[in-house]
């Protein structure tokens, strides 16, 4: 139990003194380097594609989605069978 | 005062509960459909393995069961084409913005016979003979085949009205490409291009025009045919060669886009 006591208090004897040492250290902040402008051509806010185009554009793959949809046959409305002629005699 | 309090809730949850099952949509329909369709499969086996027995011993017993298994047989091909009449409904209703209410006759008509179908089911219950079983399966095959004829009909004006929406958007980009082309320069080679190929691309659009029409008028002849299976595969057929034309077109105007930017 003393020998318990006795390590608990040691270590934080050790943590303080650890925290003191970091505290007074003299703190050195290095400037950083200039950033180099990029070299890559960066894109005009102003599209140089009319806008009519990009409207038709956009307007043909919206009508292609509504084209694959009707591709696609919906089956599930076709009625399911069933047995009416029971034949009970 | 407990029993006023519990009287709403219970009045409550069944409101909300109605109120909620109104507003199913197709998809969880259609999981409805195919629940009741495979209870009715199940019990189609049960009834005949009895039917058999029957044959074989002609017993008393055998014979109460059998008009037994026949009676459920019969609720749960209610309950499908209930389940069915209800599914095609909710398909109408989702279409109803390519429809434009032109579906309102098939509602209704749909409505008349889910009506007829729930007021079928107390009158299976009281059947109490082969021959009244026999009657009851007959009618019910004839409402039957009015329900079919709802659910192709219903098939087919969805998918045209679908085709006929696709059809009208690629006449308006084709106008807007035509402008486009006016005002380019008439002398440049690829605007002239451009036109020709529009002039190709309009004959396809008056050819995918004429398909539609055969299939809007197939579609007229709903009431009158009997042989709907036939006729709603024949509208498939002018749609999906109309659709082939609609590709055709799309990606013709696309090359032309394509080649003015």
């Amino acid at each position: 139990m003393i020998f318990l006591a006795a390590a608990f208090l040691l270590g934080m004897i050790l943590i303080f003194s650890f925290v003191k040492r970091r505290s007074s250290e003299v703190a050195i902040f290095l400037p950083l380097p200039k950033s180099e402008p990029s070299r890559l051509a960066l894109p005009s806010p102003t599209s140089t594609i009319a806008p009519e185009i990009l409207q038709i554009e956009n307007d043909l793959s919206l009508i292609e989605n509504d084209i694959g949809k009707l591709k696609k046959e919906d089956r599930r409305l076709v009625p399911p069978s069933f047995v009416f002629d029971l034949n009970l005699q | 005062m407990k029993k006023v309090l519990l009287a709403m809730m219970v009045f409550l949850v069944l409101f909300v509960g109605r109120v909620m099952a109104q507003e199913q949509g197709s998809d969880e329909s259609y999981q409805d459909l195919l629940k009741n369709y495979r209870t009715y499969q199940a019990l189609l086996e049960v009834f005949n393995t009895q039917k058999s027995q029957y044959l074989t011993y002609q017993t008393v017993e055998s014979q109460a069961e059998l008009l037994s298994s026949s009676k459920n047989l019969i609720l749960t091909q209610i309950d499908s084409l209930t389940a069915y009449a209800t599914f095609v409904k909710s398909l109408l209703a989702e279409a109803t913005k390519v429809l434009n209410y032109k579906e309102n006759y098939l509602y209704v008509m749909l409505d008349e016979q889910i009506a007829y179908l729930e007021s079928g089911k107390n009158k299976v219950l009281d059947l109490s003979s082969f021959t009244a079983v026999n009657e009851e399966a007959s009618d019910l095959q004839s409402h039957y085949q009015k329900i079919s004829n709802f659910g192709y009909q219903s098939k087919a004006s969805i998918e045209l009205a679908g085709a006929s929406k696709i059809l009208a958007n690629i006449k308006i980009e084709t106008d807007k490409i035509k402008n486009l082309l006016e005002q380019r320069n008439s002398d440049e080679a690829r605007v002239l291009a451009a036109k020709e190929k529009v002039s190709g691309l309009e004959k396809e659009i008056r050819e995918a025009e004429d398909l539609l029409n055969q299939a809007s008028n197939n579609l007229k002849n709903f009431t009158k045919d009997q042989n709907y299976v036939n006729l709603s595969q024949e509208i498939r057929r002018l749609i999906d060669q109309a659709v082939e034309k609609f590709s055709l077109i799309v990606a013709g105007e696309k090359d032309i886009v394509f080649s003015l930017k």
